[in-house]
């Protein structure tokens, strides 16, 4: 990993959707951790005249029902978002990278009792699913985190099982094997580090899906009361659509260009990453494809 | 006359980052009626680039050709539209490709593609078609072709397949048939038959082949001229006697030399008092058989038996051969000595103890001592470590101390031919030889007794494989190893192996030295394979010889065995206790 670094940038900034995702995460980053600078306190608070139009002035996006700033519910909700998306991300990758890297490395009777366990999770619909463990556990930070992650480890179980089938068939975990390296060190230390490009892929677009469902969650009411977050801001403006459109497409356009980024950056990532597509690359496998007859 | 086909000054340009300028520059040469001509050279040398610049196929933007003349029959390919040009290929000029199992379409049955090509070619009337199809396959001496037309790829074995795919070829009577090393891919013994089937064509119907090989000894049972590429050029062009008698470019040279020739040296000979002691390894009636997947709920798993009651003995510092051909349960056999696999009966004692069965902490106790190589070195180095890292883990594992294990990594380094600073660098900064040195630094690290070899050089050049052969004769003379020696090669196998034992089908039909195997071979299966060597029947010179070799540095002259105990590395692995060079007799 540490050599192809440099080369990897590269490839990711030649890219333009790439660079513009990453753009448009950073500014969204940085509006997140800027919050308490740029709007100071509570977002809830109501502070000028309601229904103020987007571009008036000091109150750029313009203000709700009850007065409160839109700009200000963005750049707070931007932190929930962010922070729902990447901790549910993160729990849900551990979880599947865990259980699809012994499901595939071992196979046989622990691969089928791992793959019918995630199969359950497979078969019932995950954003119903979602919502009942929500209403269930009380909607809180925590309740949405974990239900969201519970929804969303299973592809990453998957993934990373057909990753450790692959690759555990390669001659360096038989010499490993041979070399008497015990089975969970060669999961850690021989094949997980050569599934982390499709790991890190289908992380930077598990956020994205975790954003739009927190933003679902939210929208239909079961957000955290304390939390100004997308998804409610959507969901409050929606009776006032036809006066104040802007109640609802304000943080609608926010949602999407968050989301739309992520995929950005995700396919930047996928391209830069995998062998197969990244353009340096491609020639040399062609001609040794070509070579080995099998172009 | 014209030529048939005339390739003038070709230069294919490679893209700006790479690093070379062209994949092929400047290339001439002709191919007449009725004549073979073989381009040789080995990997990266630009041979299949040229096949492919012919017919067209090179991969859009990548390769581009950017000068040169293709002239097949006068016509220059390259100022051809596409139309044009699609209605030559298949017609005038057509490929057979390497792989037989990718080269056919596997949802289509064998029939219905060869037809597909004469459909393409505006034969409309099906029963005009088939009766074609029908009439070449049994050209092809394929086994009843009114049921293979209906046959699906999978059903055929490799040899089959690529008779089918020289069958989609030959259907419009192309004047040009090029080949891309279609016989890489196969058995020995399925390369000699298909040779003779491509020979037989050019013979009765004049056409002309362009014959891409990287094996000398196929270029001397098939070729009329040869053409030696070396980095994108053509090194030597001639008729094939001439430039196998007689090579005039060093590069040619040096290829033909490492050509692995049948040896017949002496191998270690047993004495009486050897032969009654426990050998170190002794494998008795082993099997082990596969299930098969189930054809249906109800019905029962098949079973592919692997290995059948094999038994086999290595001696202390005996190298013993394992020649077969793909699914002959070599690799099977080597996997269970090296516990990858578990045998179902019969047993293996290794040094007076019984491992078939042995688990956990004494299997982690065992590992060290038998080691293995491994055929592809691309893929038996982990990508994302160190050689330093590669090398000394297996050993720090096994409580060697860090220092300790980075001397002895340095001294195997040495052994194997790297360079100290190879530690601190990533597999893929090193060559496929380098690599497989790295490979069997891993393995002699551990200091092993016992060493299987999984086809170590057939993944390699010629070139490399003969420095990586010299190297394992080197080691094991300087370490007094055992080895099993896994190969598919019999030229190969007779240069390093004390015996060879012959498998066919999961049992050992024949075990012998390489010289009584060569001259009196027993089984008929033997034969057959040494009859299917290429390179046999033409040309001496890269002929396998029946005289004893001149004994080079590597392999084994009268009393270096006595004197092996090395200077340098040796002494440090003797220093254990467990290996000592064995005091064998040598005959002469």
């Amino acid at each position: 990993m540490k050599t192809v670094n440099g080369s990897f940038i590269r490839e990711l900034l030649r890219q333009p959707a790439c660079v513009i995702g990453l753009l448009i995460m950073l500014m969204v980053c940085l509006a997140a951790i800027a919050a308490p600078w740029l709007f100071p306190g509570d977002p809830w608070r109501m502070v000028a005249a309601p229904n103020l139009p987007p571009l008036s002035p000091g109150y750029i996006f313009g203000t709700d029902v009850l007065g409160r700033d839109v700009a200000a519910g963005i750049v707070h909700g931007a932190r929930v978002s962010l922070l729902i998306g990447c901790v549910a991300t993160l729990v849900a990758v551990l979880v599947g990278t865990v259980l699809g890297a012994f499901a595939g490395y071992y196979g046989g009777r622990i691969d089928d009792v791992i793959m019918r366990f995630t199969e359950i999770f497979q078969t019932i619909p995950s954003f119903l699913l979602a919502l009942l463990l929500v209403a269930i556990f009380s909607p809180s930070v925590y309740s949405i985190v974990l239900a969201i992650a519970i929804v969303s480890w299973p592809s990453v179980t998957r993934l990373v099982r057909a990753e450790f089938m692959s690759i555990r068939t390669r001659d360096y975990v038989k010499a490993a094997i041979v070399g008497g390296q015990s089975g969970t060190r060669i999961v850690f230390s021989q094949i997980l580090p050569n599934t982390l490009s499709p790991i890190v892929v289908i992380s930077s677009l598990m956020v994205a899906t975790a954003i739009l469902l927190e933003s679902a969650i939210s929208f239909l009411g079961l957000g955290d009361r304390n939390m100004v977050s997308w998804g409610f801001m959507i969901g409050a403006g929606r009776t006032m659509i036809r006066q104040n459109w802007w109640l609802s497409a304000i943080p609608g356009m926010a949602i999407f260009l968050t989301v739309l980024a992520l995929n950005f950056i995700g396919d930047g990532f996928n391209r830069a990453l995998n062998p197969r597509t990244a353009r340096k690359r491609k020639v040399a496998r062609l001609i040794a494809a070509m070579e080995k007859g099998t172009s | 006359m014209s030529h048939l086909l005339e390739i003038r000054n070709l230069t294919v340009a490679l893209p700006d980052d790479s690093d070379r300028r062209n994949a092929v520059e400047n290339l001439s040469l002709q191919v007449d009626r009725g004549e073979t001509v073989c381009v040789v050279g080995e990997s990266g040398s630009g041979k299949s680039v040229t096949a492919h610049a012919v017919m067209q196929l090179l991969p859009r933007h990548a390769l581009t050709i950017s000068s040169g003349e293709i002239l097949l029959e006068g016509v220059n390919l390259l100022e051809l539209d596409t139309e044009a040009m699609r209605q030559y290929r298949g017609a005038r000029l057509a490929m057979v490709f390497q792989e037989p199992m990718t080269a056919l379409n596997p949802v289509m049955t064998v029939g219905d593609q060869i037809e597909e090509t004469l459909l393409a070619h505006g034969q409309r009337d099906g029963r005009i078609s088939r009766a074609k199809v029908l009439e070449l396959l049994a050209d092809m001496h394929l086994p009843d072709p009114q049921t293979l037309q209906h046959c699906y790829p999978f059903e055929l074995s490799g040899g089959q397949r690529q008779r089918v795919v020289i069958a989609m070829a030959m259907i419009m009577q192309p004047g040009l048939l090029i080949a891309d090393e279609p016989t890489t891919a196969l058995d020995v013994t399925t390369q000699a038959q298909i040779l003779k089937l491509i020979d037989s064509l050019k013979r009765r119907l004049g056409i002309g082949i362009l014959f891409i090989t990287h094996d000398f000894g196929v270029v001397a049972d098939i070729a009329d001229r040869v053409a030696v590429m070396q980095d994108g050029r053509v090194v030597e062009f001639g008729a094939c006697n001439d430039v196998l008698r007689h090579p005039q470019h060093p590069y040619t040279k040096k290829l033909i030399a490492a050509v692995p020739k049948l040896s017949t040296r002496n191998g270690l000979v047993l004495t009486q008092t050897q032969r009654q002691a426990e050998p170190l390894l002794r494998i008795y009636k082993l099997s082990k058989s596969y299930k098969g997947r189930r054809a249906g709920l109800l019905s029962r798993t098949s079973v592919v038996s692997a290995l059948n009651e094999v038994s086999l003995d290595i001696a202390d510092g005996e190298t013993v051969g394992l020649l077969g051909e793909s699914g002959s349960g070599k690799t099977t056999l080597g996997q269970c000595v090296v516990r990858l696999l578990d045998s179902d009966s019969g047993s293996i004692v290794f040094a007076g103890q019984s491992i078939e069965k042995l688990k956990g902490s004494a299997l982690h106790r065992l590992r060290p001592q038998i080691q293995m190589i491994f055929q592809d070195p691309y893929s038996s180095l982990n990508p994302r470590h160190k050689v330093g890292r590669i090398i000394t883990e297996n050993a720090i594992l096994h409580g060697v101390k860090r220092n300790e294990a980075n001397q002895r990594m340095l001294e195997v380094l040495q052994l194997v031919g790297l360079d100290a600073t190879a530690t601190e660098r990533y597999p893929h900064e090193f060559s496929g030889g380098q690599r497989q040195r790295i490979g069997i630094a891993r393995a002699l690290v551990l200091q092993p007794r016992l060493i299987v070899a999984d086809e170590p050089v057939s993944a390699l050049d010629v070139s490399v494989q003969k420095q990586v052969l010299a190297l394992l004769l080197d080691i094991r003379r300087k370490l007094g190893l055992s080895m099993l020696f896994i190969t598919h090669d019999l030229r190969v196998a007779s240069q390093v192996c004390d015996r060879i034992a012959i498998m066919h089908k999961g049992k050992i039909v024949e075990c012998n030295t390489a010289e009584e195997i060569y001259r009196s071979p027993e089984h008929a299966y033997t034969r057959t394979l040494i009859d299917a060597m290429p390179g046999r029947q033409r040309a001496p010179d890269v002929q396998a010889q029946a005289v004893p070799e001149q004994q080079s540095d590597g392999t084994r002259s009268q009393g270096v065995w006595s004197q092996t105990v090395p200077a340098h590395a040796g002494d440090k692995f003797c220093e254990h206790g467990q290996v000592s060079p064995p005091n064998f007799k040598i005959a002469t």
